[in-house]
């Protein structure tokens, strides 16, 4: 009977989790430089978009696990899928969250129904509805193969905002068209940096949530 | 005019404060079931 941070690697991982977190936090306050038009407000993009990048790496997951409990009917892959589904719906709510707050004083509004916007809010509700399958979506078999169809299908959503920019026309975008490689090395680095940190925080979130599904599921498994 | 810092401060504690209510509820929840799983093992023995 041992909790998940009393082994020794947990404790290592999340202890570097929180030392990179605050080293990454500093670096943002202090070493990035204050667009002109934006000030402290665009340092909000450091968290906003590598929030949006676990989120979409995290529908990716759902995504391979679906297909591999679609094939082997392994109930591992289902609740790595159900973990991995969890957290990503966390940082995309973190996505909708943050973004209307940076838009208020750049665009005058929280929020504009434009391409990324609208499809990221489509993306979310989605989701919304994975969850209400899980549910009450009946039979437990039937409801994971439906979860893992719809996890499947939900992350033809993802490209799709990614290239949102480029598929509407410019009239009707509010986020810039401008590539992330374009952006100055001063923004580049530490951004590339808040992206590492995010994602080691996810492999940590991941691990964890899978450990207490199955802890849950009564087949405690050695993480 | 927008108080800037106030917009960012707010975003960086909502985001982390999330993140570590995420955590705090995983915690939370492993004890839940860790109690429980002890209490059905004490009963089966």
């Amino acid at each position: 009977m041992t909790n998940y941070f009393q082994k020794k690697n947990n404790q290592w991982s999340i202890l570097v989790i929180i030392i990179l977190s605050i080293i990454n936090i500093l670096n943002i306050v202090y070493n990035t430089p204050m667009v002109p038009d934006q000030h402290w407000a665009q340092k909000i993009f450091y968290v906003h978009v590598p929030s949006a990048w676990i989120g979409f790496l995290s529908y990716f997951i759902v995504m391979i696990s679906g297909f591999m409990y679609l094939t082997s009917r392994d109930n591992k892959w289902d609740n790595i899928g159900l973990a991995a589904s969890e957290i990503g719906t966390f940082f995309m709510a973190l996505v909708l969250i943050t973004g209307p707050i940076w838009a208020t004083p750049i665009w005058g509004q929280p929020w504009v129904w434009e391409p990324r916007l609208v499809t990221t809010l489509i993306l979310f509700l989605i989701y919304i509805g994975y969850f209400m399958i899980r549910a009450y979506g009946g039979y437990i078999e039937r409801m994971k193969r439906n979860a893992a169809a719809l996890g499947i299908v939900a992350f033809i959503n993802v490209p799709i905002i990614f290239l949102s920019v480029q598929f509407w026309s410019p009239e009707i975008q509010s986020h810039p068209q401008v590539e992330m490689a374009e952006q100055p090395s001063e923004i580049l680095s530490p951004f590339i940096f808040s992206l590492i940190v995010f994602t080691m925080l996810y492999t940590v979130m991941i691990r964890y949530r899978v450990y207490v599904i199955n802890l849950n599921n009564g087949m405690n498994e050695d993480v | 005019m927008y108080n800037f810092f106030g917009y960012f401060i707010s975003v960086y504690v909502i985001v982390f404060g999330l993140i570590i209510l995420w955590f705090i509820i995983q915690f939370r929840s492993e004890n839940r079931f860790l109690l429980k799983k002890y209490d059905n093992d004490k009963g089966m023995n």
